[in-house]
């Protein structure tokens, strides 16, 4: 068939000027020469549908008329690369400073609340996210970690990691290194207590219901001092990793800005910074039911997905569980992860800016980072082993190939 | 009749090699475009590594001021960050990178017009082609150098910036329909023009013929 078609051609019309000239397959052929692409030219031109002078006149007039390429040196390129990447980091602080001044009105607003009618505000106020979380609460890397009881008087609590538990009586810090009385208030209706960990360090919270919450760097979570017996819900803007006593009687619920979940007796990791635009939900254990303020169904997670939630769109991915939760026993454990990656955990974890020159974050690493270590002994720790060096300028970590 | 058998014979090859080469090839970007704009950190590097030195090299044909061009690719990776969850509907990547950076300089241009129109109409697109030096060994060939630079010369701006985009950069027409805001009829005309202008000048600046048989020979060989 194509036979005949070639043959029929042989006493046909010629390729004229005009026709290789607005051949998209003659242009590719000479931008990009192919073996493939060359034969076929050469059979038209032995079976003489080309006219030699034309045909050897356009492949000379398109591989003459290339452009010489303006040279941009590689360390312009990087030089380059900097600067973008500190204007949209600088755009995005912009971007959670306008919405500090938000949360600072409605926080005010919020704390009249609180002050004047808590018993009958926070249950089953579902609407009412931030509020809860006070406005003072600072989450800089090097401020302490703080506990902030009832009337917002905050305790501060000294080094990288702080345990706080809560039991029936009292609130014992760091195994019994502090006791709090717990002030039960007269009423019966619930107090709520938080925690701010800022940046660069680490928590354990143990409800006194018995879940355990492991929060993460840059983190804030509300919960009740006592739980109400229908049902349990917790605040966190930020990362935790829970692990839920089961209690059928009374759903465990929590609450981000832009999701609910809803657990099953189960252990999970949730990702939910409110600065960040994408949310996500790991779980290891059990199930759990998430609800998002965008979308009207349920979705159920079984153990090993992973929900995300970004601009409006959701996905469920299977995957290694291990990643997403060593963070709660002060490591970071990677397998073959681009280091730009990496950094950008390592820039959350330490709340500061690292910036990477592309070729640097596309490289691999594999093992384990320890989160007890100052940021510089990390980044010195992998400049050893890869051909990377690092320079900090500006308030910002700069990255690049040695 | 037998000149539109031709044709489609060869509209049938030309799509499915077609397909190949670039579908190979955008196929990569179309994955990476997607990571983008759900998020991803990476994929912006990609974009901007894969892309910055041929953005460099189209600006550069706007204007001869390095940092000016620099700074308009800067705009250009910041706006393309800042605007993300929108741009899922992109799908001809380097077009769209090359549509707005013109804007960029262009817009430059209007604002600073004493700095940048001194005696012209509007910002020139000018194409230097490469000298390739082992084929001006001879004195042959040096002649035909000075022939196709004549013929450059003899297009307008807007047919030089055609031909860039249609035989350097190997674009599409309909991406070169967005890039110089014409329709398809206007373009397919602009084509023709400078064909013919390049074929007129081609023919007045005398016969090669003897330059053109050695050509061939060489082109046996390989």
């Amino acid at each position: 068939m194509m036979q005949n078609e070639i043959s029929r051609k042989d006493d046909g019309k010629q390729y004229s000027f005009d026709d290789l000239f607005q051949d998209d397959n003659f242009i590719a052929s000479q931008l990009s020469s192919e073996p493939e692409s060359e034969a076929y030219w050469n059979e038209m031109l032995e079976k003489g549908l080309i006219d030699r002078e034309d045909y050897t006149f356009a492949c000379r007039f398109i591989r003459s008329v290339q452009v010489r390429p303006e040279f941009i040196s590689d360390a312009e390129i990087f030089n380059l690369w900097v600067d973008i990447e500190v204007t949209n980091k600088a755009n995005m602080k912009r971007k959670k400073k306008r919405y500090h001044i938000i949360s600072i009105v409605s926080g005010m607003i919020a704390l009249f609340a609180l002050i004047l009618s808590v018993r009958t505000i926070i249950p089953d106020n579902t609407s009412g996210f931030s509020p809860l979380f006070t406005t003072d609460a600072r989450l800089e890397a090097g401020t302490d970690i703080q506990l902030y009881l009832d009337g917002n008087k905050p305790v501060s609590l000294g080094g990288r990691e702080a345990k706080i538990a809560y039991n029936k009586e009292n609130i014992t810090i760091n195994d019994n290194d502090i006791v709090l009385k717990k002030e039960l208030s007269t009423d019966k209706k619930q107090t709520f207590h938080q925690l701010v960990v800022p940046w660069g360090k680490r928590s354990i919270l143990t409800l006194s219901e018995g879940s355990r919450i492991w929060v993460n760097a840059g983190t804030r979570v509300a919960y009740p001092v006592d739980f109400d017996k229908k049902k349990r819900e917790i605040y966190v803007d930020g990362e935790i990793y829970i692990e839920v006593s089961p209690d059928e009687q009374s759903p465990f619920i929590v609450k981000t800005t832009e999701m609910d979940v809803e657990v099953l007796g189960t252990a999970f990791d949730i990702t939910a910074y409110e600065k960040d635009n994408a949310q996500r939900i790991v779980l290891v254990r059990g199930s759990v039911k998430v609800r998002t303020i965008h979308q009207e169904n349920e979705t159920i997670l079984s153990p090993n997905e992973m929900y995300s939630f970004s601009n409006g769109i959701s996905k469920i991915q299977t995957v290694k569980v291990e990643d997403h939760i060593s963070w709660k026993n002060g490591l970071y454990h990677y397998n073959s992860e681009q280091l730009g990656v990496i950094m950008e955990h390592l820039s959350h974890y330490y709340g500061c800016s690292i910036v990477c020159s592309p070729k640097v974050s596309q490289m691999k690493f594999s093992g384990k980072l320890d989160l007890k270590d100052k940021l510089e002994t990390i980044l010195d720790g992998i400049s050893q082993i890869a051909s990377i060096t690092y320079q900090y300028n500006q308030g910002v970590y700069i990255i690049t190939n040695k | 009749m037998s000149g539109q058998t031709k044709y489609s014979f060869c509209n049938k090859q030309k799509i499915t090699r077609k397909t190949m080469i670039r579908g190979l090839h955008s196929q990569e970007d179309t994955v990476f475009w997607e990571k983008f704009v759900s998020g991803d950190d990476e994929a912006y590097a990609y974009f901007y590594q894969k892309y910055v030195k041929v953005l460099f090299s189209y600006g550069m044909r706007f204007t001869s001021d390095r940092e000016l061009v620099k700074d308009c690719i800067h705009d250009v990776f910041v706006e393309l960050y800042s605007k993300r969850p929108n741009l899922r509907h992109v799908n001809q990547i380097q077009a769209y990178l090359f549509i707005s950076l013109k804007n960029e300089l262009y817009t430059i241009f209007q604002k600073d017009k004493i700095v940048y129109y001194i005696d012209m109409q509007e910002p020139v697109f000018c194409i230097d082609y490469t000298t390739e030096e082992h084929l001006i060994a001879e004195e042959q060939e040096i002649e035909e150098q000075k022939k196709l630079r004549r013929i450059l010369d003899s297009l307008t701006p807007r047919q030089k910036e055609v031909i860039y985009y249609r035989y350097i950069q190997g674009m599409e027409l309909d991406e070169i329909c967005k890039l110089m805001e014409i329709n398809y009829q206007s373009l397919q005309n602009l084509i023709q023009r400078s064909i013919k202008k390049i074929k007129k000048t081609f023919d007045e600046t005398g016969n090669t013929i003897q330059h053109v048989k050695k050509h061939m020979s060489i082109i046996k060989q390989k």
